[in-house]
Parts: C-alpha cells; structure tokens; sequence
C-alpha cells in the first residue's frame, strides 16, 4: 500500500504544485465579479446607505452613482431571490449606515432558482465568494466551492493562471459597485435594425428564463422575501421593489398567465408587508433606444431609470417616510392590454 | 453520486482504504453502507423503494428455493409482478396515461386519470434488471437462494454497479462478496488505470462532443445536412464515450477491492453487422436479453416468421426499457428491423458479395460491412437522441440537404458557427484516440503492454494522461446518458 501511495504522491506532485501557485494568484486578484464587488462593498459598508440587489436588469440598469446617496449595487447576472436574501444576510450587519434596500423583482424571479437552471455554474462563485450555501445540496461537495483555480481558472486560462496573469475585475466597477463598461447601444449589424435585434434578443431571453420558471418556486420564494421585509422592518431600514422596465417585444413575449401570478404574489407580500413596489415593466417612457437587447437597458437607458429611481424612491423617501408611489397596482394601458390576454 | 465529481473522488479512496483496513467479516457492511450513501446522494427516499425490490426479492428467492411445482412459478410471479411494477409506476404510468389520453380524445371519449407528478429513480430499469435475474436464476435451479440479507440487499447495491451496470448476474457477483480479497499492487494500479482511462472518455471525449451535440439537437430545424450528419456521428460516439467511460470506472473501482464486474462493450463500432454490434454494444443488458426473454418466448428454435417476430418483440421491449417515449420504442424497432432484414438477406447478400468479386477482397468487403453498420447504428441513433419523433423525421428529412456547403467554405462556417465544435474538436481528437486504442485493444491486452515499456516512457503516459484529465475536461458535463434509464 505504501508503494501505491508513493506512486500517486509522484503523479499528483506536479498537478499540485501547479494548482498551488495558481490559487496563490488567484488569491491576489479579484478575478470574478461577484468577488470584486464583495471587494469594493468591503471597503465602503461603513458609508452606503442604499443598497441594490437583482439580477442583470439591475446590473446593467441602476447606476448608484446618480441615485443621490452613497448606493451600492450588488446585484449580479441570473441572481434570484434566495441569493438576494443570502447576500443581504451576510452583510446586513457590516452596514450600519444602511437606509433602504432596492430590491428588483423580474418576471422570472418569483419562478426561478438559480441552482435549478442552465446558469446553476453561477452559485458556486456565491458558495467560494461569500460562503453562501447552495439551494441544491447536491451541489455543496463540488470542487468548485473550494478552489479558485476550478472556479475560474479554466475561463481565464490554466497559463495565464499559472503565470499571474490574471486580469482583476474590480476596474469594471466604480466604487459603488456600478458597471463602468456600460454598452451604448444595442449591436446591431448590417443585417439588423434595432427593432428587429431587441425582438430576437427578447425571444430569446424569453425562453431561457422560461425554460426555467416553475410555479413550485413561488411559494419559498414568497417565504424570502416576507422574511427579509420583516427583517429590514425590525432593523428600520426601507425596503422597495421595483420591476425594470423592459423592451416592448419583450413585454409582449411574456406569459400573461405567469406575469399575472408575479403580480398577485408580489401585491400579497407588499400589503402583508407595508413595502412598496414600483412596477415598469410596460412604462413606455423607455423606448427602443434605451435598450441594448431585449431586456436589458444600455447607458442612456440606465441613466434614465437610475435618475427616475432618484426621484421616485431615494428623494421621496428622504422626504417622508411613507412612500407612495406612481406604479404601485395602477396599470398603465399597455399593461391592462396585455393582462387582457390569454395565458401562452 | 456521480463517478466524475469531486464527491466520489472524496468518497472513492475513503471507502477503498477502509475496505482494506478493515477485517474480512466487516467489509460487507461497509459496503452495504457506502452503497445506500452513494444512492441516496441522488434522492435519499428513493432508497426505500430499493429496499421494498430488495426485501421482496429476497423473501421471494428463498420461497422458491423451499418451494416445489407450481408454487414456485407463483412465488416467481409475486417478485416479478413487484418488480416490474416498481418500474410500471415511477417509468411507463406516465407514459401510458398520457398515450391513453391522446387515444381518448381522438375517439372522443372521456378520459380523466392525472398523471402523476414523480421523480425517475435514478438506475432503476438497471437494478430492477439485476434484481429480476436473481430470482430468475432461482427459479431456474442455477442459483441457490441468498439466505444473508446484508449480501443480498449488497448483490443489489453494489456502488459501482448500481446506477448504470453491468447488470450483473447472481453466479458472477454474490460468491465474491464471501471471498476475501487482498490488497494486491498490481490489481489495484490496474483497476486505477481502467477507471482514469474511463474518465478520461467521459469528461474529455463526450462531455466536449456533447457540447455540439446538444447545439444540434436543441433544435434541429435550423440545420441543413452536414450539421445534422455531424451532430449524429458525434452522438454515436458521445453516447458509447459516455457508457463504456462508466463501465470502466465501474468495472475499475470494483477490481481496485478485488471483485471482478462483466465487460459491458467490445469495440461496438468496429462491427460487421448488426447482430455481432449487439454482441459488443452494452453486453450485460443484451444477454440479459436473451437469457430471460429472447430464449423464453423461443429464441430460434421456431419457425422463420416467429423467430423474426421474437427478434422484434425483444428489440421493442429494449427500447421501452431505455425509456418511456416513443422515441425509444422506433430505435428498438429500428434495430430489430435491422436484425430480421440482415438474417432474411444474408443469403442473398453473400451471393452478390461474390457475384461482383466483393468476397475477393476481404479488407475491402469487411470495412464496407463495418461502415454500413456503423451507418445503420447512427440512423438509429437519432431516434434514441432526439426530443420527439417530430425532432427525429426533421433530422431524417433534412440530412441530405445542405451538402453544397461542403464546396462553399463560408457557407459551411456559418452553419456550424456557435455550435462549439472548437469544444468538440477536442473530444473529436480523443474519439480517435479511444477508436485507437480499441484496434489496439482486439490485437493485445494493453495494460500489459504499457507494463512492459521502459519506466520512463509508462510515466509519462501516466503524466499524459492526468494531464488530459486535468487540463481538458469539460466544464459542464454533470451527468451519465445512462442514468436516466
């Protein structure tokens, strides 16, 4: 047995050494954005008095640089409701100047869990990052919740890992966590108007969101989030949900069916709850120009939703303590269209 | 637990060393443990249907074992009747229902049964199988019946074997859960070989192959011929990657503590027909086959239109097993067809062989044989790949159009842009590679040979490979074909 043992320290020794010096490089840099914002949050807790969670349409979509407070966003690409609640755990008590939580709510997230879905890879950056325990325990023994060479290693390439060369991502974010590298536009080509590319990017993403949606999810997603509106109520800081808006196309796309139970399940948590909920998923002040794909705002849209946020949560609120706010079960005539339909 | 996660790589060596640590009387316990944690890793109540199978079977061999004439034959029947209902329920209810749905509204009768919202247990048409050959053999006088429970319930369980085979048979697997094993130096390193040669072809060859694959089949209406032709080919080899890949982890990890498993393939794609593929294509499940079905219904001791009528039944039958949809029942038939019209042409086929001076050339006549049968398995394999029979007829229909690309170089960038064959080349290149060494493999035991080469040049195929392991695999790439059946 001895001899065996031997042979497999000889074969594994360079493997090790080699994924030694890797995960000390590793450690050096921020090499993933979930890390990176973790990162610049850490060095601003003491300061941010608003803090933004969701998916991508709050990536790309809210600026916390205009939102007229010391914001941060935190939110990530496909980060559901469980991630949301989990993140919030984990940094509630580090930010004791925290006012009021911007929590998005998309049309899949009341269905969706990401560990369930095509992007289940994403959690285990959570799982390595910020410790958070995966919703799916099958997933809690995968070596990439442990190494940072298997977690990202093979995206930044095993030789550019081995030699330090590494790019660390904290320099796509300003300080508050916000995007630097916002795209101005939709990227359209020749064979491509933007209307046709935002209808094709909103099929698309349509149907991978969908493919994921399961209407078992509502229920705990539900549970989150009165949980944590009773936790930040107890703790006195505000929470608000918001819906991004999206393109038309995509608006369109939805199953009325799935959006109608979004909307009922969200009412029911913000009049159990007292939170109030901004909804601008039909808000035709965001035109095709203000979209770079079929659901996701560019620059200019961003600018134009964070300044709307301004004016409608972040300012109001300094004013007065009970919000009432423009979106709040009013459906505009787009939205009243589009609940007239029949369910896909 | 999956063979390629981190949680086996953690569970494999703590298992082993205790199995070696510990005495022999012991070692079935520890077994019978590590094989109810490996299961319930997937969905831990699910154990409790096996240990239902498991008690039945046992309470039901020892019956027939003390039994005498037709008591017998009912006491088989209970455990059968158990058995398949098991599958019955968590596999084909669903199946059944929906289809008699279907029938319903078609002729326009009420029709109201819910379907039932379960989960597939994970292995379970696998050690159902493995389970039903027990008492069959029982049955038959050709084993005595297992009167300690743990070496029974383990004979089911075993860990290597028990989500995707071999389905073993009683008189190769239960004596060795008695036999002591040693730790021996050379096995061992054998058995490790053969499971990093299996891992290799699962991570590096399928999972990179699967990654076109899936592209292809998501939606293979928006692929002109080559990229269906290409997608299939590399489904052929993407699924016989994949199997035999866990076989041989399977069958290693087994021979690591001593026992000694069934080979499952045998070079399959290098058959010359359709009925030597099936003597080389997942060998346990079709002497299984023929042992408990084809030879009971008559084998081809009947007449030609009844033994083509036994090949068809157990062919269907094959395919329901691999799943309940009607995609798998079409490839059953497929080979089936393949089979009957093979053994109703043979005759005639020979005689043209030698009419055109075919049989003259040998090498010649073996390699078209091995092509068209490859040919034929790959048409097959759409079936058994694609989400519906409507995914198949749209793969069927559009595989000879297109191929005008082959002389438009761009054209034929932009079909298979964004398809990851740069991912499939990879694999493609370890295809070729496992295609060699199964040449290599039917000339000379390779093990042996690498044992004979010089220190230097064994480690660094042994580096080679880890390296390949390490570098190469495939991100993404979670879960056995064979799993789900």
């Amino acid at each position: 047995m001895k001899r065996l043992f031997l042979a497999l320290v000889v074969l594994a020794m360079p493997f090790g050494i080699f994924l030694g010096i890797c995960e000390y490089h590793l450690s050096k840099v921020h090499a993933n954005q979930i890390g990176a914002k973790k990162h610049l949050l850490e060095q601003q807790n003491h300061e941010t008095r608003v803090l933004i969670l969701g998916s991508s349409h709050s990536y790309y979509g809210i600026l916390p640089a205009i939102l007229g407070k010391p914001a941060f966003n935190l939110s990530s690409f496909s980060q559901t409701l469980y991630y949301d609640d989990a993140l919030l755990n984990r940094c509630l008590e580090t930010l004791p100047s925290l006012e009021l939580v911007i929590l998005p709510v998309s049309y899949f997230s009341m269905e969706s869990q990401l560990d369930e879905g095509i992007e289940r890879w994403r959690s285990y950056y959570y799982r390595y990052e910020w410790g958070i325990p995966q919703h799916d325990w099958h997933m809690a023994w995968h070596v990439r919740n442990f190494s940072a060479y298997f977690l990202c290693g093979k995206e930044v390439g095993p030789w550019n890992v081995l030699l330090g060369r590494i790019k660390d991502v904290t320099a796509d974010f300003d300080r508050m966590g916000g995007w630097t590298n916002r795209p101005s536009g939709p990227e359209i080509n020749k064979n491509s108007t933007v209307a046709s590319y935002l209808q094709e990017s909103a099929l698309i993403a349509l149907k991978r969101q969908q493919s994921g949606m399961k209407i078992k999810n509502i229920q705990e997603n539900e549970r989150i989030l009165n949980d944590l509106a009773r936790k930040l109520a107890r703790k006195g800081i505000g929470l608000v949900l918001v819906t991004l808006p999206v393109s038309r196309y995509y608006g369109e796309g939805m199953d009325p069916a799935a959006y109608k139970r979004m909307q009922s399940t969200l009412n029911n948590i913000c009049s159990n709850n007292g939170v109030s909920y901004l909804n601008h998923t039909f808000d035709r002040r965001f035109l095709d120009g203000d979209f770079w794909d079929g659901d996701h705002l560019n620059a200019a849209g961003a600018q134009k939703y964070s300044l709307l946020l301004k004016d409608e949560i972040v300012s109001r609120r300094s004013a007065t303590k009970n919000l009432k706010l423009s979106g709040n079960g009013r459906p505009d005539q787009a939205e009243k269209a589009f609940n007239s339909l029949r369910p896909l | 637990m999956l063979f390629n996660s981190f949680a086996f790589f953690l569970f494999f060596p703590v298992v082993t060393g205790l199995y070696f640590l510990l005495p022999h009387r012991w070692r079935w316990f520890l077994l019978l443990t590590a094989s109810c944690a490996f299961y319930m890793y997937f969905i831990p109540k699910y154990i409790l249907i096996l240990g239902f199978t498991i008690v039945i079977d046992y309470i039901a061999g020892i019956l027939i074992e003390r039994a005498e004439g037709r008591r017998r034959k009912l006491f088989l029947g209970w455990s059968l009747v158990a058995n398949v209902g098991v599958l019955a329920l968590f596999k084909y209810f669903n199946f059944l229902n929906e289809n008699l749905f279907s029938l319903a509204a078609f002729l326009g009768w009420g029709y109201s049964i819910q379907s039932l919202s379960l989960i597939l247990p994970v292995g379970l048409s696998f050690h159902t199988f493995q389970a039903m050959s027990y008492t069959i053999e029982v049955y038959r006088g050709r084993q005595k019946a297992e009167r300690h429970f743990g070496i029974y319930a383990l004979y089911v369980m075993f860990y290597p074997q028990l989500v995707a085979g071999p389905i073993e048979r009683p008189q190769n697997l239960l004596h060795q859960f008695y036999d002591r094993h040693y730790f021996d130096y050379q096995r061992v390193t054998s058995g490790l070989k053969l499971m990093a040669w299996g891992l290799f072809k699962k991570v590096v060859v399928a999972d990179r192959l699967a990654v076109f694959v899936n592209n292809v089949y998501a939606d293979p209406s928006q692929f002109h011929g080559p990229v269906l032709a290409l997608g299939t080919v590399f489904f052929a080899f993407q699924i016989f990657c994949d199997f035999s890949g866990y076989s041989d982890i399977a069958i290693g990890s087994a021979r690591v503590m001593g026992f000694k498993l069934m080979r499952n393939f045998d070079s399959p794609y290098q058959a010359q027909g359709m009925s030597e593929f099936w003597r080389r294509w997942h060998i346990s499940l079709s002497t299984w086959f023929k042992d408990y079905l084809y030879i009971s219904i008559g084998g081809n001791r009947v007449s030609a239109p009844r033994w083509y009528a036994n090949i068809l039944i157990v062919f269907l039958v094959s395919g329901l097993w691999h799943g309940a949809n009607w995609t798998y029942v079409v490839w059953g038939g497929m080979h089936g067809f393949f089979l009957v019209f093979g053994a109703a042409t043979q005759a005639t086929r020979d005689r043209v062989a030698r009419a055109i001076g075919l049989a003259q050339l040998p090498r010649l006549h073996t390699s078209l044989k091995i092509l068209t049968t490859f040919l034929l398995v790959c048409l097959s394999w759409i079936f058994f790949r694609a989400k519906s029979i409507h995914d198949a007829m749209e793969v069927c229909t559009h595989l000879l159009s297109g191929w005008a690309a082959l002389f438009k170089p761009s054209m034929l960038a932009a079909m298979i842009h964004g398809l990851g064959l740069g991912t499939a080349l990879v694999g493609l290149a370890g295809m070729i590679l496992v295609e060699a060494v199964q040449v290599l493999q039917r000339r000379t035991a390779i093990q042996p040979l690498i044992n004979a080469q010089p220190w230097w040049l064994r480690w660094s195929l042994y580096y080679a490979g880890a390296a390949a392991l390490f570098f190469l695999y495939a991100d993404g790439g979670d879960q056995f074909i064979y799993f789900q059946f």
